[in-house]
């Protein structure tokens, strides 16, 4: 069982105590250990990591410079492309569709010495809050095999909790790291919008889509996000903001988290709010200042997010019309083009996708954009100035849960879409904000017998992520987790 | 009708399916093409009704006087700021020629091309349907 964190291998790599290409075999020999009773992996690329792991080896060997994460083993959620194998977004859609470019986001990781080991599983298009949107079969939680993982970079999140590597690569949307992240007892952070370049990335909702990093450790989430940050000129929202090497961060002097009133009030599972409740209170006692906050438009924030998010996935996913790439629908003789497009697209898209197409459609289509669209863009506004104004309060961060509760049993959530979006309650604010948000493990609740991870959010002014960081590393050592792999 | 037009002068009613009727199914199906059967009619008339009532309790807010906020920013920050932590303009890019996908690569992801065209069913003359 492999242990070490992400920054520990990329030391133990640089410095010859171990070889890539051994680092690169024990995860992958853990992959098809385990993989088959979680499905976190739509595609293994065992030839490519071997290779690529030799290659560092070699490059050591011959005396170069390696990167920070020289040899590191990483997963990489299947809507980010790459050169190599498959990039499905979960979609039937793009079921054979192979790439001939990568992701800005994965140059860096392998410019960096990391070795991909493969693709993981996620709710189709990123719509989705437990992997069950996947058109690949759901992925399941390593603490407990018959609940969710969240989602929907819920194939990332459980190959890191089940210790197959250290670290992985999510996108995020409204909630699709750090929700899973928290229900898979790991850390995830979703950058400032604008942080790390989309490039490659397959747009969901373009004004809140982010990828960011999970690992096991907030240094191996900073370790990671160093590198993929900054400014790439493919990516017209790509920020020239500085960057900084954010793992080498320093414990803070006096922290102040704001805890919003809504929180508390949203809270139905009492377990989870006891464990935060816990955590609230070794942070005082590690000398945290802990202030009670409004949020005052936050329980909108989940009405304003299922109009904007759908209105964007609507244009975005346009362009799969069967022509240029992707699926198309077998047609009978006589067919238009228009039989050619409905028809690949009610093939090509699974339910969920359709809904949130439909939705999207509505709510921008004459007659009702300014009731709903409108709306909900000005709300978006309200929303950041009650972070902006927790800020200027004197908030280092704001924290809440990540979720509202545990993992829930797969099947659960899937008959009541509504329900399924409660579970973004704690997370869509800080990408309508664009700000940077991270999710930290915080502790367990009792669920059957089995143990379940439940996480804390910080939410942090834009651009601030080395602080974020080093408050996020605080509430990681007073939640005194030892950051555990599920099922060791 | 009377929901849809209250619809269009701002969400002010509560109401658990938003009044869609199946028209309004084909209606949307149809913009975002998408081929929905009629025995699809009433399970999406419900599901989004059902998001569409929960939508409506923006309703409740004021929004007076708030200007729409279509992005967080982001990148665009080096544009002109609109004063209130958004952005006025995209970031705008010396206009440099870069490298681009081959011809023959990009169309050998299409489904189904004679390169350089790509095949679709007949728009114009005799069968045309589009």
């Amino acid at each position: 069982m492999e242990t070490r964190s992400a920054a520990a291998i990329a030391v133990g790599v640089r410095a010859g105590e171990c070889s890539a290409a051994e680092v690169a075999r024990a995860a992958l020999d853990r992959v098809a250990a385990r993989d088959g009773a979680l499905h976190a992996f739509l595609e293994v690329f065992e030839d490519r990591a071997l290779a690529r792991a030799a290659e560092i080896d070699r490059r050591r060997a011959a005396g170069e410079t390696l990167g920070p994460l020289a040899g590191v083993p990483v997963a990489v959620k299947d809507n980010m492309c790459l050169a190599h194998g498959r990039t499905t977004a979960g979609s039937r859609m793009l079921e054979g569709y192979r790439s001939p470019f990568s992701a800005t986001a994965l140059e860096r990781l392998e410019g960096a010495g990391a070795v991909i080991i493969g693709k993981t599983n996620l709710d189709e298009f990123s719509m989705g809050s437990s992997c069950e949107h996947s058109a690949f079969g759901p992925t399941r939680n390593p603490w407990d095999v018959s609940r969710v993982p969240g989602g929907s970079s819920g194939g990332s999140a459980a190959a890191v909790a089940s210790g197959m590597v250290p670290l992985a690569l999510g996108s995020d949307t409204g909630g699709s790291i750090r929700q899973p992240a928290g229900l898979c007892g790991i850390v995830g952070i979703k950058p400032t919008y604008g942080r790390v370049s989309r490039w490659g990335l397959v747009a969901y909702a373009s004004s809140l889509d982010q990828i960011g990093p999970l690992a096991r450790t907030v240094e191996d989430c900073a370790l990671c996000l160093s590198v993929i940050s900054g400014f790439d000129p493919l990516d017209a929202t790509s920020s020239r903001e500085p960057v900084e090497d954010w793992a080498l961060g320093r414990r803070p002097g006096r922290i102040v988290v704001g805890v919003p009133g809504f929180a508390r009030a949203a809270a139905n599972d009492p377990d989870a709010w006891a464990v935060f409740e816990g955590l609230l209170a070794s942070l005082a006692s590690a000398g945290v200042e802990v202030r009670d906050i409004g949020l005052a438009h936050a329980d909108h924030a989940i009405a304003a997010y299922y109009i904007i998010a759908p209105a964007e996935a609507s244009s975005n996913l346009a362009r799969y019309d069967g022509v240029r790439y992707g699926r198309r629908a077998a047609l009978p003789a006589g067919a238009s083009l228009d039989d050619l497009y409905t028809r690949t697209r009610a093939e090509g898209f699974g339910r969920e996708v359709q809904r949130r197409i439909m939705l999207g459609t509505h709510v921008l289509s004459s007659g009702y954009y300014d009731a709903y669209y409108l709306t909900a863009l000005k709300t978006r506004r309200l929303i950041k100035g009650d972070f902006d104004a927790a800020f200027a309060g004197g908030c280092d961060a704001v924290l809440m849960p990540t979720t509202p509760g545990p993992a829930f049993a797969l099947g659960e959530k899937l008959a009541d879409p509504l329900a399924m979006y409660a579970e973004d309650l704690y997370t869509v604010g800080a990408n309508l904000a664009g700000l940077p948000a991270i999710s930290v493990p915080a502790g367990f609740v009792e669920r059957g017998g089995a143990r379940l991870p439940v996480g804390a959010q910080l939410v942090g002014p834009a651009w601030g992520e080395g602080a974020l960081l080093r408050v996020a590393g605080v509430l990681e050592e007073a939640a005194a987790l030892g950051a555990p792999i599920a099922g060791a | 009708m009377a929901g849809r037009g209250a619809a269009v002068r701002g969400i002010h009613y509560t109401s658990p399916m938003a009044d869609l009727t199946h028209d309004d199914i084909r209606r949307i199906a149809r913009l975002a093409r998408l081929a929905v059967g009629d025995d699809q009619l009433e399970p999406y008339r419900a599901e989004l009704g059902a998001v569409l009532g929960y939508v409506e309790r923006l309703g409740e807010l004021d929004l007076t006087g708030v200007e729409p906020m279509t992005h967080p920013g982001g990148g665009v920050s080096a544009g002109v700021s609109d004063g209130q932590g958004g952005s006025a303009s995209n970031r705008l890019d010396e206009d440099n020629p870069g490298p681009v996908l081959a011809n023959d690569v990009a169309m050998g992801l299409a489904p189904d091309a004679k390169p350089p065209f790509f095949c679709v069913p007949k728009v114009l003359g005799d069968g045309g349907g589009a």
